[in-house]
């Protein structure tokens, strides 16, 4: 569906797994090269587009980055920056963090897909195995023998 | 977050999350005019997922591109530690972001065969992390409990890959695959259909990994012109079918060990140097089974003690060592992508070094360089040159020679080895037996 503003800026409808509804500025939405692809393949010219693995709550902030992104400019670098930790902060635990990972990786968003994976990567660098199996649901299948074997052999990673 | 979902709804959406993302990386190769059909089919397949699991908000499950990502950006304690978390994780870890290691076999007193290792204890390896690749230089032991140790017997390296390692036993014509990482350790049955005397007479034997078949293969040859091949997959000896002779004759008299890659082995020119026809390098196509030939070096010479050049293997190239000068061949069976890459020099210069064999770690995911390894024959050392460059960055073996660092090792034998969980009885699946 494209509707324009009265900036002359054309607006599209991106809908969420759970159905809700965002109309953004095209330009925000290109940010996600699979939007922009779809949007250039005409896509989004018989109604929203259809984000069926990104719930509302994740595109919503999804679009709050692009937002952001889109309408700074190189001068504001730092600003930039400082706006990308706050942002990360905000999303508060890893499970947001990784439900923002997966969106970013299926819309392609570069930007948000390194700044996402850095913050996961500092947020699990000194914790233990046994820590990041319960992030992420990780069921160890290595049987007591095998573990120690392994862990024997690489004692200095655990030291 | 909904914490309520079932364990097996999160694999259902695992499958799903990791099927579309191979779609879209798929998607990203096609030609623009194909895109648009691709995008809606996505689009169609990603309704009807959702019409069937309409809760669907993210769960804390990770597909490996995610993982892989995240995994790049850790320091390497951190992924060392990692690999523990779970098999696949371990198998993540191992295939991309592998931990060279030379493994260092001990060698029978007196021997003058730098590859033959003799076991009169249990423990047969020495595994040594190169530095930068676990924060210094460090011993591992294997231990291979299965391998015969009734007094001494010598046992000669076959080839290594993957993982694995295939061994032969001098005395006994007996064959091991073993994985010296998880010890599990595979004798093979006996070989059926070579004459009573045929190791009297030249042999050669390989071993690699052929991908289209997703099969290890213990490669002989030997006994007049006979090639058996050993399927770790179907545990079974095979004849191949009217092996061309005149490369038969070619590799039995080079005496050497073939050499992996591209799921071929290779051979360079026999001993007997003696002129255009020993000129050749000679390959075996483990997939098709079939003896094809590699174009040599465009300027092969024998140096001044008439030693004849040596093949390796450095990375994902086919390379040749004469005299000092190490030629590399950029594109595969390319006669005029062969490269001068680099000399080799060390404040030990003045002595005459005897590369024997050369061959890499292929570290794709460490930042400070890659390694060859040079073995000395005559000094029972170990050298490990590091560059900084890649070889597909620049021409100029200039600038190789300027960066290279060495290390040497005071070990026997030693050939490149990565800690995986191969099985030597099963060709996929990377579990312990």
């Amino acid at each position: 569906m494209s509707i324009t503003t009265e900036n002359n800026e054309k607006m599209i409808t991106l809908m969420s797994s759970d159905g809700e509804e965002f109309v953004v500025e095209e330009a925000v939405a290109a940010q996600s090269q699979t939007i922009k692809h779809l949007i250039e393949d005409g896509c989004s010219t018989e109604g929203s587009i259809p984000l069926p693995n990104v719930t509302g709550r994740v595109l919503s902030e999804v679009i709050q980055y692009c937002k952001k992104h889109s309408s700074s400019d190189d001068k504001e670098e730092k600003e930039l920056e400082a706006w990308d930790a706050e942002f990360v902060k905000a999303a508060d635990d890893h499970v947001a963090l990784t439900d923002l990972m997966m969106a970013a990786n299926f819309l392609d968003i570069k930007g948000l897909l390194d700044l996402v994976a850095q913050t996961l990567a500092n947020m699990i660098t000194g914790k233990s195995p046994e820590e990041v199996r319960r992030m992420w649901n990780i069921k160890n299948d290595f049987t007591p023998e095998e573990a120690e074997k392994v862990r024997k052999e690489n004692q200095w990673a655990f030291e | 977050m909904s914490s309520s979902s079932s364990s097996h709804k999160q694999e259902r959406r695992g499958e799903s999350s990791d099927g579309r993302a191979m779609k879209m990386k798929h998607n990203k190769t096609r030609a623009p005019n194909n895109r648009l059909l691709v995008d809606q089919e996505i689009v169609k397949m990603e309704q009807l997922e959702i019409s069937t699991n309409m809760a669907a908000t993210n769960s804390s499950f990770l597909p490996p591109e995610i993982v892989e990502e995240i995994i790049a950006l850790l320091p390497e304690k951190s992924i060392h530690r990692f690999r523990f978390l779970s098999k696949s994780w371990f198998s993540l870890l191992a295939i991309k972001y592998e931990v060279p290691k030379l493994l260092c076999c001990r060698i029978k007193t007196g021997s003058t065969d730098p590859f033959t290792v003799c076991s009169n204890e249990q423990t047969l390896f020495n595994a040594v992390v190169l530095p930068g690749y676990g924060g210094s230089v460090k011993d591992t032991v294997y231990t291979v409990p299965e391998l015969p140790a009734d007094g001494i017997r010598s046992y000669v390296i076959v080839g290594s890959c993957n993982g694995l390692v295939c061994l032969r036993c001098l005395s006994k014509r007996e064959i091991f695959v073993l994985n010296p990482f998880t010890g599990i350790c595979r004798k093979l049955p006996h070989m059926p259909f070579f004459s009573e005397k045929w190791d009297r007479y030249p042999y050669v034997y390989a071993f690699g990994y052929d991908s289209a078949s997703d099969d290890y293969k213990v490669f002989l040859a030997g006994d007049g012109a006979k090639v058996v091949i050993f399927s770790l997959k179907t545990g079974s000896w095979r004849k191949v079918e009217n092996p061309d002779g005149e490369y038969l004759q070619h590799i039995l008299s080079s005496g050497r060990r073939g050499l992996l890659l591209n799921g071929a082995l290779h051979w360079g020119p026999g001993t007997s140097y003696c002129g255009e026809n020993t000129k050749i390098i000679a390959a075996f196509d483990l997939e098709k089974e079939i003896f094809f030939r590699v174009p040599s070096p465009p300027i092969w010479i024998s140096d001044r003690y008439g030693r004849v050049p040596i093949l390796g293997v450095v990375g994902k190239y086919l390379c040749m060592r004469e005299g000092k000068k190490i030629w590399v061949m950029k594109e595969y069976c390319s006669e005029a992508s062969w490269v001068h890459f680099i000399s080799y020099k060390s404040s030990r210069d003045d002595k005459e070094h005897h590369l024997t064999y050369v061959c890499n770690f292929l570290p794709r995911f460490f930042k400070d360089g890659r390694y060859i390894l040079l073995q000395y024959g005559r000094e029972e050392y170990h050298h490990v040159l590091k560059w900084n460059n890649n070889l597909e960055e620049s021409d100029e073996a200039e600038e190789y020679s300027k960066k290279i660092e060495i290390y040497a090792y005071p070990s026997t034998t030693a050939i490149a080895y990565t800690e995986t969980l191969t099985s030597p009885y099963a060709s996929s699946g990377c579990l312990f037996k």
